[in-house]
């Protein structure tokens, strides 16, 4: 193994070489064959104890003084809703010391929830939390509440006009029983394998896939998701040439309930 | 493929290309005309390009032929090996130690110029192994034209050691774990150089985040809390001794990358100490940093570090948290006091988790500290009385200095002896006996409470067999799962 010694100014740009695809498989309805993943029945009224907290502290480097103040902003466009979500936290040297943004889907619109990393692991009150390019779900390894996600990987986002038969949902489950953190594909040392891992893939900086992800909220309805993109400016760029954009961590959210 | 992998899967009959090669991820062009210059002792030899896209420096003030920078790296990567060599290190495996023909053409350490493009500045790539034990060389960024660094040597200072030592390293194990590899690294930076500000830059970035333990860093390849546990390393020197550093890696040879904390409290307990007690005492030191340094004892150049973060800082005379003490880690808190009986209380078993409280000089809200005025280390629920206490500012450290896979979640307070009911059970039993106690050795296992250094002798009032009637009181809202 080579030491790399990196520039102390440009970690961010070392850290993610290794990437590759951001997570999911090759089928379709990724979220129901990922190994390890626990399929979800859509609602659910009473939390659930999360497991492994005590290392996902460490591992998600979770905060309980803090709340983000990333702002979450939502517009109409049709009958889209586009979420714009700053989930940079401070930048990728300071995000392992910044909290995680909380968001939750309404039929308004989604808003941002402002809890504490370990407040939110007690939390249904949200739904999707980001920080960099990681995308948890509140369910399974990542909260108490039920919400899960499949990802449509031979879909079209404009297309899905309901919720396809047979979809099963799969929540985050990223530690295994003696809570070892189970990474992604992605080679990155502690990028747990969500759920929601489709949307992204590496060569030279985070680009979208574009694949739509079916969500299951808490109280059984389903969203449609697509990241569009996860650079504030010049994610084209980014997926056309390789070229990081500028702002990463500012999620645009192209969503829709389907049910 | 992780480090690990890499050491178990390269053998003998092959090794990994060299930048000449165009192998790596930094690499010569096609288009580079290379050239190398030797070392003064003939230990280094530097491989640089004259043109082409790697084309490095090629100022020839001295008129000797050779381009003055590569010259410079070649003597200053000599000097390195020396300095580590002297300091008691094994020398870095050459080629021939594992049966390679001369891959940089002679059986010098290679050291190639390389245009890293602003991403990083350095790398040691392993060329091959023979267990844990590998050779390699190492590549360096070819004119740091754009970094930031103050001047052009500091760069090949830090560079070389940083380097070099993992070429050290190598020769005992290339196979530690992250943490250990790159703060020993930074480590080595500051011992070859004393004032060096990459050292003092990663150390601050582990006082950013001392909750976290030390063998725990944060996601991502190179986190600056890996390079910056250089900080506990440097304790080690300063502390157990200046042997300490050569022990460890003495201690790695043969072991697996897990075991690193094992070798590690193999040195401490060669250096006549208990891992606990050497973990408090660095608990302690990194407190007595940056502008609470001078009085407390701390390192040598405690004053060059910027202070730990502060968990919380009370200001109402009442420290009161719920925390999760994580091994070998450490908590830092602020409090004011406005003087007389000193109290701290728990509903929890706090087993191994230890106290000690550092009064601010002259009163001061924050500020320069002296030693701790007292030391503790509650065994079960309970209040204990920390003494009486002039008026003024008080740091409070935390720590759970043994290694172990969970953390210990504690909520406690420390305030007025009559001032902590949220930490006390509802039904406050009568005090119990009072015991003078004794500063911690690892043997010392009882509930204790000492004094250290102050005047106000200190008292541990036990409350015994309460733990059935406690109350989690604060954590009611943690163990009943909100739902909105």
């Amino acid at each position: 193994m080579p030491w790399t010694r990196p520039r102390r100014s440009l970690l961010p740009c070392l850290a993610l070489l290794a990437c590759g695809t951001g997570g999911g498989g090759d089928d379709d309805s990724a979220g129901a064959d990922m190994p390890g993943a626990a399929p979800v029945v859509p609602g659910c009224n009473e939390p659930v104890a999360v497991e492994c907290v005590d290392q996902m502290i460490l591992d998600l480097s979770l905060h309980d003084d803090r709340v983000s103040e990333g702002a979450v902003e939502t517009t109409r466009d049709g009958d889209d809703f586009v979420t714009v979500v700053d989930a940079q936290a401070g930048g990728y040297n300071e995000a392992a010391n910044n909290p995680w943004v909380y968001v939750r889907f309404t039929r308004d619109g989604a808003e941002r929830v402002d809890l504490d990393d370990e407040s939110a692991l007690e939390s249904m009150g949200w739904d999707m939390a980001l920080r960099r390019f990681i995308v948890r779900l509140n369910g399974g390894s990542s909260g108490p509440s039920c919400v899960g996600a499949a990802a449509l990987l031979e879909s079209d986002y404009d297309a899905l006009e309901a919720v396809p038969d047979g979809i099963v949902y799969a929540s985050d489950a990223y530690y295994t029983d003696d809570c070892t953190i189970v990474n992604d594909s992605s080679g990155l040392p502690g990028s747990p394998q969500v759920s929601l891992g489709s949307w992204w893939e590496y060569d030279g900086c985070v680009q979208t896939t574009g694949v739509p992800h079916l969500i299951a909220l808490s109280d059984g309805h389903v969203i449609k998701v697509r990241v569009e993109a996860y650079y504030a400016e010049d994610q084209d760029g980014c997926n056309d040439n390789g070229a990081p954009g500028i702002d990463s961590g500012v999620f645009t959210l192209r969503w829709q309930y389907l049910s | 493929m992780t480090g690990s992998a890499a050491v178990a899967f390269l053998c003998l009959s092959a090794h990994a290309g060299r930048p000449t090669d165009g192998a790596g991820l930094y690499a010569f062009d096609d288009a580079d005309d290379v050239d190398w210059v030797d070392g003064p002792s003939g230990l280094v030899r530097v491989h640089y390009s004259r043109s082409g896209p790697n084309e490095t420096r090629l100022s020839d003030d001295d008129g000797d032929g050779a381009p003055d920078f590569p010259a410079m790296v070649a003597s200053t990567a000599e000097d390195v090996v020396l300095f580590f060599g002297e300091y008691g290190f094994r020398p870095p495996l050459r080629e021939s130690d594992l049966g390679l023909p001369p891959l940089g053409g002679s059986d010098a350490f290679d050291v190639y110029l390389v245009d890293f493009a602003g991403g990083a500045d350095g790398q040691f790539a392993v060329d091959a192994c023979s267990g844990a034990v590998c050779s390699g060389h190492m590549v360096m960024e070819n004119d740091f034209v754009g970094y930031g660094y103050p001047s052009l040597a500091e760069a090949v200072d830090v560079l070389t050691s940083h380097e070099l030592f993992h070429a050290v390293q190598s020769a005992y194990n290339a196979d530690q774990p992250v943490w250990m590899s790159e703060g020993t690294a930074v480590w080595a930076e500051w011992l070859y150089q004393p004032g060096v500000r990459d050292f003092l830059y990663f150390s601050n970035a582990y006082l950013e985040d001392t909750g976290r333990s030390i063998d725990r860093p944060p996601a991502g390849v190179a986190t600056a809390f890996s390079y910056g546990t250089a900080l506990f390393f440097a304790f080690l020197d300063e502390h157990v001794g200046p042997w300490a550093a050569v022990a460890l890696q003495e201690e790695m040879d043969g072991r697996d990358a897990d075991q690193a904390l094992e070798a590690v409290a193999a040195v401490v307990e060669a250096g006549g100490m208990a891992l606990p007690d050497a973990w408090s005492t660095f608990a302690e030191w990194n407190l007595a940093v940056g502008a609470r340094a001078g009085e407390a004892t701390s390192y040598s150049f405690a004053d060059q570090l910027g202070e730990p973060t502060l968990e919380k800082s009370f200001e109402d005379r009442l420290v009161e948290d719920d925390n999760r003490f994580y091994p070998l880690a450490a908590t830092y808190y602020q409090l004011t006091h406005g003087g007389g009986e000193l109290g701290f209380a728990t509903v929890d078993d706090a087993t191994d988790v230890r106290f000690s409280l550092f009064p601010v000089r002259d009163g001061e809200a924050d500020g320069v500290v002296g030693e701790p005025r007292v030391r503790w280390r509650p065994d079960g629920p309970g209040r204990v009385s920390l003494g009486n206490l002039p008026a003024g500012g008080y740091l409070l450290v935390g720590t759970y200095p043994h290694p172990a896979s969970q953390s210990r979640r504690v909520a406690f307070c420390v305030g007025p002896i009559d001032a902590l009911e949220s930490c006390l059970p509802d039904d406050q039993p009568e005090r119990g006996a009072v015991e003078g106690g004794s500063t911690g050795s690892e043997d010392e296992r009882s509930a204790g409470c000492s004094t250290a250094g102050g005047d106000h002798p200190a008292v541990l009032l036990l409350l015994p067999g309460l733990f059935s009637l406690m109350r989690r009181r604060r954590l009611a809202t943690r163990e009943s799962l909100q739902a909105y």
